[in-house]
């Protein structure tokens, strides 16, 4: 521990050659010719690193904010002038929204195969993971590689097998049919993620706790599941965002059941359906649909883009 | 620490042979079991399903029964539409390389030149990754509409012609591209942040008391320092484009005319709309022997670098 | 050790978990008979003030047999029910538009005749409904409404620039450019789709060679090939059409939803579509769609030539009955498309009733003009996407998109869709 701090502050000394302990001197030893010209330096060069950013942040921002606006307008006003601001506010989508069922029931779905499928995956691969990080034996590099190609399989070659292989199982048009294949798909690179953290953990407590006498079995369980739990959030975070996501195997293995619908499927459905009835709605259908998963972005944003993109280097 | 490692060696070196041997694997039966009896059932065994139908001409109504040896695949070695959507597959890598390789470091190069509300910026950047790819695909279709969307409105406003977008055959490809960066971009962008703060300071120092300028300063240390990045998002942008459905559905279903057909929208419609149960299989199993192969030479490259 | 049993025990439990799940959906088969059903009359959809109810009403009078229904949005249904029939798992009952795909359906046993149709139990519907769905002279399926394609214009926006609604294609053209100069979208066409074009080059087809050509065409008699001039005249009309800017720029990349929006929004002075879109254009403006919206047959080539009164159309909605459904199924289809109350509740939300005697019950003026124009029809051309085999079928939607993508010739076009039926159907 005290060893990290001291490199972090060894790394500041590094950075101002001048002694942080002593502030007078430090005053003392400032150019001030040079802190002008740097100050100088920075603003002018924040004059034109500021434009490039916000041109760029209105071009992933202003998409998404147009959206949330555009619900507001009545259809009129939305092929009148797509730029434009809404005239009147009026909640009254929202309010048919929030009350109509359909709608509601593909939340639920969507809360029901992710909290169903992302643990029982977590757990699975952290099973996995632990012994390809810890246990040796004939063929386990074979195995592992086996995984590792997994990740690189498109999905869409087993669509047409899986599909008969769920109507034997009697699974079609319910969530299982969503949640199982999407564990499976999902192995790879969880299993990854969480090898490569367990392989990083001293062996040390573990020889102790062998020696004590422990099984592998509680040495995972005691020992090495709480040491990964930062591993262990970023494989839920990254698995619960893709599970919130899916859409092919929903179009495929639940399309007959309106009543299992999730999110995506359900959103495309309302708003392409044939002889469409409530176009103005469309909007709101989609501001709705992205909510939840924006607000949980931004205010676990940090967490949420390492678990992203951790899980995908490591895939 | 090392005392506990060398009582264990003192106390019992018979004993944990044997412990290796029974215990742990034991274990590693167990823990491994469902892991790989899952991803066996629903992933191994549909594609060799799946080879299996790809030797049948079969409609998907009515039993399996007229094989026809390779003889899908042979039609696909001629098949124009195949061959294009092949093509376009390619056309994605390309373009993914080429643009948000170059906008992900430069971006990620100016998010960490201590800009006031960097972090901000990199929030905002990166948002568009959580949203599904189907919603994403809704709003970007009312963005290219010709008549009344965003783009030609745009274009209006700045004197220019109104431009077909979306059903284009020209401009198809490129517009779902673009729409593909915007969502992406934002994920390479924090990858090369990461990669870029992971470099050691004292390179920078030492470059500056070399008298290096800004510039070389980049084309020397920052950029060899982010080749192994590099490699690895191009790998991801490799497999991405193999594996992109979504978007291409949600945006055009792979129209007008093939336009932006991948090979991944053309296998969903040969089976799903033209009920070629049989064709569509042979298109897929061929769709996996590619990432088959790119997934074998792309361990074959990391493993050799290890052993290195 | 036992950890791991305990690990074991709370992965089976965890299965388990998601088994009973599943389970759960899975309703126990009570003392009545169930017939299970999908049609496509979501609750977006403009059918859905007429199915689900009408369903209802069946269950509500009837004790010994009660329908089962899933609504599933149209293009969904179109991939689910593929590969429900593929996997042996179709329901009882199901939507279908008659035509190829169905044949195919009679030729895999998937489906079953319904010969209740030739007694009394059907004598109340309207023959030509039975069209498509009838092969060697059996009916496999019961129609819900007939459904026929009309040229939509808006009536103020012709008023406007002093045109008539246009009787002939050179009428059609010259109005196109009035429109085109002042800034309003002539034709509204969302072709992303595909059957949206599909429209335009089948009544050309129909307006300049008759219904022959495809009949011999598809019959593979007579010498008779999807090369004859007919189809290439209608390619090139598609293209002059394109050239004179008659849809606006994109509009392969706009769906249907959006063109029914550019008219019904009086964005666009015209539209070819069926009279189901008239539902549409109401939700989307009452104001336009009752004063300002009427519809004409498609109009003549050359003023001297051809019969106005051939028309694309045929059934709307139909419904088949799976082989292996329980026998009430029949029965119970016919009862239930084929009561008073049904015809009834049809014509009243706009749409053309497939039972005799109920043109009078349509209210809505445009809806009851179209349905006195499909009955006075000489002859009705089935959709082509519906009657051709799928796979013949896809290749006609792709080179029609082709066409109107000009990045075809109407020469290719004709004989790429002939390369493909000698592979499917047959040389001659």
């Amino acid at each position: 521990m005290s060893f990290t701090k001291l490199q972090g502050a060894n790394s500041l000394v590094k950075r101002f050659p001048v002694s942080l302990s002593n502030p007078l001197k430090l005053l003392r030893h400032l150019h001030w010719k040079r802190f002008f010209r740097r100050l100088f330096r920075n603003t002018l060069m924040s004059l034109w690193m500021y434009p490039i950013a916000l041109f760029f942040a209105v071009i992933f921002g202003y998409p998404l904010v147009w959206m949330v606006y555009s619900s507001f307008k009545p259809t009129r006003e939305l092929v009148k002038n797509v730029w434009a601001l809404p005239t009147n506010i009026s909640f009254d989508n929202y309010n048919e929204l929030i009350h109509n069922d359909t709608f509601l029931n593909y939340y639920q779905n969507n809360l029901i195969v992710v909290l169903v499928s992302v643990p029982l995956l977590t757990l699975i691969a952290a099973m996995a993971a632990f012994v390809f990080a810890r246990i040796r034996f004939k063929g386990s590099t074979l195995l592992f590689y086996m995984f590792l190609a997994g990740t690189m399989i498109p999905v869409h070659v087993t669509l047409i097998p899986l599909y008969t292989m769920l109507r034997d199982l009697h699974w079609l048009n319910t969530l299982t049919a969503l949640i199982v294949p999407f564990i499976s798909f999902n192995l790879p690179v969880s299993i990854f993620i969480l090898r490569d953290f367990f392989s990083k953990i001293p062996t040390e407590l573990e020889d102790a706790a062998r020696v004590d006498g422990c099984s592998s079995a509680r040495i995972f369980w005691s020992i090495m599941l709480p040491l990964a739990r930062p591993a262990i959030a970023t494989v839920v975070i990254l698995s619960a965002v893709s599970a919130w996501n899916e859409y092919l195997f929903a179009l495929t293995f639940i399309g007959a059941n309106n009543d299992a619908y999730t999110l995506p499927l359900g959103t495309l459905s309302m708003v392409s359906a044939l002889g469409i009835t409530h176009f103005d709605r469309m909007f709101s259908v989609l501001t709705m649909a992205t909510l939840p998963i924006l607000a949980f972005y931004f205010i676990a944003q940090r967490e949420i883009i390492k678990g992203i993109t951790a899980g995908a280097i490591k895939g | 620490m090392a005392t506990i490692t060398q009582v264990l060696k003192d106390h019992s070196p018979t004993p944990r042979f044997r412990l290796r041997l029974s215990e742990p694997q034991k274990t590693a039966i167990a823990f491994l079991a469902p892991a790989l009896l899952i991803f066996s059932i629903f992933v191994l065994w549909p594609i060799v399903k799946s080879v299996r139908y790809s030797l049948y001409d079969w409609n998907g109504v009515g039993p399996l029964s007229d094989f026809i040896g390779l003889n899908n695949y042979e039609d696909l070695l001629h098949d124009k539409v195949f061959w294009k959507a092949l093509k376009n597959n390619c056309i994605v890598v390309i373009w993914s390389l080429g643009t948000q390789i170059p906008l992900g470091v430069g971006l990620a190069l100016l998010l960490t030149r201590g800009l006031k509300g960097s972090s901000f910026f990199r929030t905002l950047y990166f948002a568009p990754m959580v949203l599904s790819e189907v919603i994403v695909g809704v709003i970007w279709r009312w963005i290219y509409q010709p008549f009344f969307g965003m783009a030609n409105a745009a274009l209006v406003e700045l004197g220019l012609d109104k431009q077909g977008w979306l059903g284009d055959e020209k401009l198809v490809l490129l517009c779902i591209l673009v729409v593909a960066t915007w969502r992406y971009l934002g994920f390479y962008i924090v990858i090369f942040i990461a990669a870029i703060q992971g470099i050691p300071d004292e390179y920078y120092e030492a470059a500056s008391i070399d008298g290096a300028n800004a510039f070389q300063r980049h084309r020397y240390i920052t950029i060899p320092q982010l080749i192994p990045t590099i490699r690895v998002a191009s790998v991801l942008m490799i497999v991405g484009a193999l594996k992109s459905f979504d978007l291409v559905w949600v945006l055009s279903q792979g129209g007008p005319s093939h336009a932006s057909e991948l090979v991944a929208t053309y296998m969903f419609k040969e089976a799903f709309s033209s009920n070629n149960w049989g064709y569509g299989s042979t298109i897929a199993f061929t769709l996996f022997l590619i990432a088959f192969v790119l997934a074998i030479t792309f361990i074959f490259f990391t493993r050799q670098k290890k052993d290195v | 050790m036992q950890k791991t049993r305990k690990m074991i025990l709370f992965c089976t439990l965890a299965l388990s978990m998601i088994l009973t799940l599943s389970a759960g959906h899975v309703e126990a088969r009570q003392s009545p008979t169930v017939i299970t059903m999908w049609h496509i009359a979501v609750e977006s959809d403009s059918f859905y003030s007429v199915l689900p109810p009408a369903i209802e009403r069946f269950n509500a009078t009837h004790t010994d047999v009660q329908i089962e229904a899933q609504a599933i949005q149209n293009d969904a249904f179109k991939t689910q029910i593929q590969v429900a029939i593929a996997a042996g798992e179709q329901p009882d009952i199901f939507m279908t538009w008659g035509g190829g795909l169905l044949q195919s359906y009679v030729e895999g046993g998937v489906v079953r005749d319904i010969p209740e149709l030739d007694t009394d139990l059907g004598a109340n519907f309207i023959p030509g409904g039975f069209g498509p769905s009838t092969f060697d002279g059996k009916h496999y399926a019961v129609p819900a409404n007939l459904a026929g394609v009309f040229l939509y214009y808006n009536k103020d926006l012709f008023e406007q620039f002093d045109l008539s609604a246009p009787a002939t294609w050179d009428e059609l053209i010259s109005s196109c450019e009035t429109f085109s100069e002042n800034g309003i979208i002539p034709i509204a066409l969302g072709n992303v789709n595909r059957w949206t074009g599909s429209f335009w080059f089948m009544n050309l087809v129909l307006r300049s060679g008759g219904p022959e050509p495809f009949m011999n065409a598809f019959n593979r008699v007579d010498g008779a090939s999807f090369t004859d001039p007919a189809f290439v005249e209608a390619g090139t009309k598609i293209q002059e059409a394109v050239e004179a800017g008659c849809f606006g720029e994109g509009f392969n990349g706009v769906d249907y939803p959006d063109e029914q929006l550019l008219f019904g929004t009086g964005l666009a002075a015209m539209e070819l579509q069926g009279d189901w879109n008239y539902a549409g254009l109401l939700n989307i403006d009452e104001e336009i769609a009752e004063n300002s919206v009427d519809v004409v047959p498609f109009p003549l080539l050359d003023s001297e030539m051809g019969d106005p009164n051939a028309l694309v159309g045929g059934t709307g909605q139909a419904f088949a009955i799976s082989a292996d459904a329980p026998a009430e199924a029949n029965v119970a289809l016919i009862e239930l498309l084929g009561s008073e109350e049904f015809g009834l509740s049809v014509a009243e939300n706009g749409f053309i009733p497939a039972l005799k005697g109920f043109d009078q019950n349509i209210e809505v003026p445009i809806v009851q003009k179209m349905a006195s124009l499909l009955s006075q029809a000489s002859f009705v051309q089935l959709a082509y996407d519906q009657f051709l085999p799928p796979e013949l079928a896809q290749v006609h939607l792709d080179t029609t998109q082709q066409l109107f993508g000009l990045s075809t010739s109407p020469e290719d076009a004709a004989a790429e869709t002939e390369a493909a039926a000698v592979e499917i159907l047959g040389a001659e």
